[in-house]
């Protein structure tokens, strides 16, 4: 591609980028502020560095001994149900995005009608006991399998590949199966890579599922844990017997700091898996070439 | 062929279900996702009924008493229902009209950016408001914005001359102004992700070509890309319409307070008010069915009207 | 490999020819409960569920296996509703509230039995409670005990007997260094409502931190609710329920009595002086500050004045022993303001019927206590059982000490006669070696016996602390709610009234409605509920 000037359109659009990365910048050192002040209570809006600056927050994050158990919970439940799911959205999508299937349409509508539609909590709860996944690893990945959401995204990314493709393949008698294995997919790394990123965040980020469904301490993610440690460390119970014990002994660490050390201890791991992600949406070009 | 005259006999739904036959390799790969979403979305569909019932946890749903629809009429007597359904309304389509089109803008920008560090930078930076909850962005938002010494209030006082410092989050007539700058803020990288993946999957020849005919960069978005995002942008914008009635719980909810409710109460947060009384679910499943119909005939309408369109949609 | 497999296969074997024993006659009655805990029990680590275990077999008979579990208070009643509708919900759970009580039994998920039931399996319990608690303190409070803990003529909960439940709790705070600034002495402290909004004026507009510009303000939400207790009313204005009071011979609501728009009417008055900070409409005085009880505002130097905190919060040093560091409002309030920095107890101004003071709660409460799976109704021996075992609480001391306090020498030790805990745990340290754990079987609260009357209450220094200060002049609560039940239609007309007098109350405050309005916005509340609310709470109130 010829190199254009760097214009007067440029840096409007470089300046812009900048301030709206600038402005997510500062939020987070105002985070590293609370989470390295000694208390919650930082009054002022614009200092950078609290005046007598403490990793209390983060040792009473990093010293709980479940923290380590729950990153690797966290880290497997991540893995498996961010491919487990990908396979099974990505082999939906496919078929139904076939013009040729018998019935598409009512297959994608039972599946679109999902979205709007739930029973809720309880009968929900009743299904995966009956199933007997209460208390396994299977609760964190199996009821939340294949996202309508998802599954509609990939299917309308699937239909704008060029059929010609497919056809020619057939001709050279691979079957749907190979088909899907070795061109399809390959060939949709843009969107993969997306909807990946986003079952990962997800995953990473999930609690309530484990709250409801899991009642094993060993099983317990990171989420789970960081959320504990905030509400031990803040918990307060006046009127009971330990109320003496627990307003003079326990070290003073203020929830909002324990929150926002509990972020970047929670936030930074998957932050450095994103650079090996962020190759994959260049790779898809590859349409292109192929097609020509 | 005796094969095909015994398959002309056949009946009719024979005849069906031997096209699953014919795609016996595309019907195993549909199967185990067809089955996931009968076991564990439309078993647990019942619950639906809890809506029309007086559900006592401890009768559970075979057991408690039908009340027909006095769920829906009981929480449309409430004068701050009503006001939450405004409300929604409001702030859902404000939301719209503003954070829908932000982060397809923002792709398009990124999207142009040449010096690929910057352009990374810029990326990994733009999604990090993503990975904070909203408790924590409502803790940060009220320590920025608040009225007595606020970084926002003080820099505008200081540069632009501000007199009287501006409550956000406890004015009716900034709240909901707020509510969508901070929920574009925070969702605008996150939300660009897949603009700029469809993108990337975008034919290299098409500008190529368009370079030598001459086109400068705005033509070229104009007549090449925002085209080839059409299709991801239909979609997104029907997905979009059928979570009209949510407003964003989260985010309200840690940001209001008693002095906005004017403005900002929405369905969500009035059902949690009322459901204080604990496991109010006869009313929370009630009015989240009352929301789904809604966005479900909204999604049905733009569904059809984007296929006549464009011959593009959900299904 | 192979040796692997075979051991395997070799403990599997072992597992199942030891289900026949599991089996027989002289099992052990497991017991699920879920308990009132700052953390889970480590598996590792628990030495005291064991040793009670042990304790309650060898001493009294009673074979149990005790499984304890920790459920997220935050969550509490949303993880336990999908586990009962599942059956897979503990056998003792905690009701949180009055009003998580009710709820529990409306949907009709925990037990109810017979008061003879208890007391033949519980007769110390029963004695105790009936005597009025420890040297009969408590006498005149059983009829209340056994209205709160029966319904409809059977008992589903045991409601807690604390002789310091009907103790005043909060306090009212102003900044040393402000007072001191102002040339305020402790006995030129404010007392009447009017000297107080004379000081809130001085702090605001007298610059009492010295720094030449504006930017304090007199109180924010706590330090208006002062007011309502001038005028002898607990307002529960923004978010909060408010405590029906008696005038006359008929209860009165104070979200709609005409001493609230005398209220209504100071504070508009001062929010237009520039006395009141505007964020008072949070709600919270913590908004940013974190812990609920501290006031980030009067720690910060926003504001002067507070009432958010307990006089316990504002703890000074030493109070509860030599090691005694403060309270924990106070350790953050030094560590902003310098180790050295005062803060001033205020009596509370009176208003002009010579009422003052903040809201009080009842020796008798049902709040923390244990419930039982409704499931236990057609398992009667494992009731009984339980109620045998709090039994065994209310008369064992040796078992009340490990259960409550753990092994001495190691978790606490005796110092002049008292049990001191040892100072290198925390309360979650505690809990994961099983402290507290079996205890939960009657919830949070303590056993039904001397030793635990005591060691709680009696004979504790903070406590102590609290009934000193309490007798100072004015410095004391009593504002109780009149009408101490929950009413028919509370629960469907309580979240609309509470918004719409929120709403109301800032517009008036803050000048966007004139207070001529008044009477409009009674009107309104009375026919969106009130009205009702007013009928349900006198007929209550009549028949009591």
């Amino acid at each position: 591609m010829k190199r254009e000037k760097f214009g007067v359109g440029d840096i409007v659009i470089y300046l812009l980028l900048g301030i709206i990365c600038l402005t997510i910048v500062f939020a987070f050192i105002h985070l590293l502020n609370i989470s390295l002040s000694p208390n919650g209570t930082t009054g002022s809006g614009l200092m950078i560095i609290p005046d007598k600056p403490t990793l209390d927050n983060y040792a009473k994050v990093i010293k709980n001994k479940y923290i380590w158990q729950g990153y690797k919970n966290t880290l497997i439940r991540t893995l498996l149900g961010t491919s487990i799911q990908l396979i099974f959205t990505a082999m939906g999508a496919y078929v139904l995005s076939k013009k040729f299937y018998p019935h598409r349409t009512f297959w994608t509508l039972l599946i679109v009608f999902t979205m709007f539609f739930s029973g809720g909590l309880i009968p929900t709860y009743l299904v995966v006991k009956q199933l007997g996944l209460i208390d396994t690893y299977a609760a964190m990945l199996i009821p939340g399998l294949v996202s309508a959401y998802n599954l509609t995204i990939m299917r309308n990314f699937f239909q704008s590949l060029p059929e010609e493709i497919e056809e020619s393949c057939m001709i050279d008698g691979a079957g749907r199966f190979r088909i899907f294995w070795q061109f399809i997919l390959p060939l949709s790394t843009p969107i993969l890579a997306t909807i990946a990123l986003w079952l990962a965040v997800g995953h990473w980020n999930a609690w309530f599922d484990v709250l409801i469904y899991i009642t094993d301490d060993k099983k317990f993610t990171l989420q789970i844990i960081l959320r504990r440690i905030i509400i031990t460390g803040s918990k307060e119970i006046l009127e009971s017997d330990a109320a003496a014990h627990s307003v003079a002994d326990e070290p003073l660490v203020s929830s909002e700091g324990l929150k926002a050390a509990s972020i970047y201890v929670a936030t930074i791991p998957i932050l450095c898996t994103y650079p090996f992600l962020q190759r994959y949406f260049v790779k898809g070009i590859m349409v292109g070439s192929l097609k020509g | 062929m005796t094969s095909t005259t015994s398959l002309k006999k056949k009946h009719p739904v024979i005849a069906e279900l031997t096209k699953y036959v014919k795609y016996w390799d595309l019907s195993l790969m549909l199967l185990p996702v067809i089955a996931y979403f009968v076991i564990f979305k439309y078993v647990p569909m019942g619950g639906i009924l809890i809506s029309f019932q007086d559900y006592k946890i401890g009768l559970g749903l075979a057991g408690s008493s039908w009340v027909g629809l006095d769920n829906f009429i009981g929480a449309f007597k409430s004068f701050t229902f009503i006001r939450s359904i405004r409300n929604t309304l409001i702030i859902s389509v404000m939301k719209l009209a503003f954070g829908f089109p932000a982060p397809i803008l923002f792709a398009l920008l990124l999207n142009e950016v040449r010096h690929t560090t910057y352009k990374k930078v810029v990326q990994t930076i733009s999604y990090l408001p993503h990975f904070l909850s909203w408790v924590i962005m409502a803790g940060i938002l009220h320590q920025l914005l608040s009225p007595n010494n606020g970084a926002v209030n003080v820099l505008l006082m200081r540069w632009f001359g501000l007199k009287k410092s501006i409550y956000f989050l406890g004015d009716n007539a900034y709240f909901r102004g707020t509510a969508v700058v901070s929920d574009i803020w925070k969702g605008i990288g996150w939300g660009s992700i897949l603009y700029l993946a469809t993108i990337t999957s975008i034919d290299p020849t098409l500008y190529e070509a368009a370079i030598c005919d001459g086109a400068n960069r705005r033509q070229r978005v104009r007549y090449i890309t925002l085209p080839s995002l059409m299709p991801t942008i239909t979609i997104m914008l029907i997905l979009n319409l059928g979570s009209i009635l949510d407003a964003g719980f989260d985010q309200i909810l840690n940001l209001y307070s008693a002095a906005v409710y004017e403005t900002g109460d929405i369905i969500d947060t009035y059902v949690y008010r009322v459901g204080l009384v604990d496991w109010n679910y006869k009313l929370s499943t009630a009015i989240g069915l009352f929301k789904n119909l809604i966005g479900f005939m909204l999604v049905v309408s733009t569904n059809a009207a984007a296929k006549k369109l464009s011959g593009n949609g959900i299904w | 490999m192979t040796r692997k497999l075979l051991s395997v296969l070799l403990a599997l074997v072992m597992v199942l020819t030891l289900i026949p024993f599991a089996n027989a006659e002289d099992a052990p009655v497991k017991i699920s409960v879920a308990g009132y805990m700052f953390g889970p029990i480590d598996a590792e680590k628990d030495v005291i569920t064991p040793a009670v275990e042990k304790m309650l077999l060898e001493k009294h008979g009673i074979n149990v296996d005790i499984e304890v579990e920790y459920i997220e208070y935050a969550n509490y009643s949303e993880i336990l509703a999908p586990r009962l509708a599942g059956g897979t919900a503990p056998d003792v759970f905690l009701a949180l509230s009055q009003t998580n009580l009710d709820n529990y039994y409306d949907q009709g998920v925990i037990a109810s039995w017979d008061i003879d039931f208890f007391k033949e399996n519980a007769p110390d319990v029963w004695a105790f409670v009936e005597a009025g608690g420890v040297n009969g303190d408590l006498a005149d409070q059983f009829d209340m005990w056994l209205e709160m803990a029966t319904k409809d003529g059977k008992m589903i909960i045991l409601p807690s007997l604390k002789p310091d439940g009907n103790m005043p709790y909060k306090t009212l705070i102003y900044r040393g260094d402000w007072i001191e600034a102002l040339g305020i002495t402790q006995e030129t402290l404010p007392k009447t409502v009017d000297e107080y909004i004379d000081l809130l004026d001085a702090f605001a507009h007298g610059d009492p931190d010295g720094d030449g510009e504006a930017d304090t303000y007199g109180c924010s939400l706590t330090g208006m609710k002062v007011l309502f207790g001038a005028y002898g009313m607990y307002n529960g204005f923004i978010g909060g329920t408010s405590y029906w009071y008696v005038d006359g011979d008929e209860v009165v609501n104070p979200d709609v009595s005409p001493k609230s728009k005398e209220v209504v009417e100071l504070l508009a008055q001062m929010y237009a002086d520039g006395l009141i900070d505007p964020e008072f409409v949070t709600g919270t005085e913590a908004a940013t500050g974190g812990y609920w009880a501290a006031s980030a505002g009067l720690i910060n130097g926003l504001y002067g004045a507070s009432a958010n905190a307990s006089i316990d919060h504002f703890r000074l040093r030493g109070v509860a022993g030599e090691t005694d560091e403060g309270g924990n409002v106070a350790k953050t309030y030094w560590s902003v303001n310098g180790d050295d920095a005062t803060f001033v107890y205020a009596p509370w101004p009176a208003g002009p019927d010579g009422d003052y003071g903040w809201s009080v709660g009842y020796a008798v409460a049902v709040g923390e206590s244990a419930v039982y799976n409704k499931a236990l109704e057609e398992d009667t021996d494992k009731l009984a059982t339980i109620f045998q075992i709090l039994n065994a609480f209310a008369t064992d001391d040796e078992l009340y000490m490990l259960a409550s306090w753990g092994i001495e020498g190691e978790h606490y030790t005796v110092v002049d006669g008292k049990p001191v805990r040892n100072g290198q745990m925390t309360n979650p340290d505690f809990n994961e070696v099983g402290i507290w754990g079996c205890r939960s079987l009657y919830g949070a609260d303590r056993a039904f016996s001397e030793l635990a009357y005591n060691l709680a209450f009696y004979n504790d220094a903070t406590i102590a602390n609290r009934l000193n200060y309490f007798k100072l002049d004015q410095y004391n609560s009593y504002i109780q709610d009149a009408v101490n039940t929950t009413l028919p239609s509370q629960g469907a007309l309580l979240s609309d009234l509470n918004t719409l007098r929120d709403e109301a109350y800032i517009a008036f405050i803050k000048g966007e409605r004139s207070i001529d309005e008044w009477d409009a916005y009674v009107a309104d509340y009375m026919a969106r509920g009130g009205q009702t609310l007013y009928d349900e709470a006198n007929e209550w109130y009549a028949n009591k």
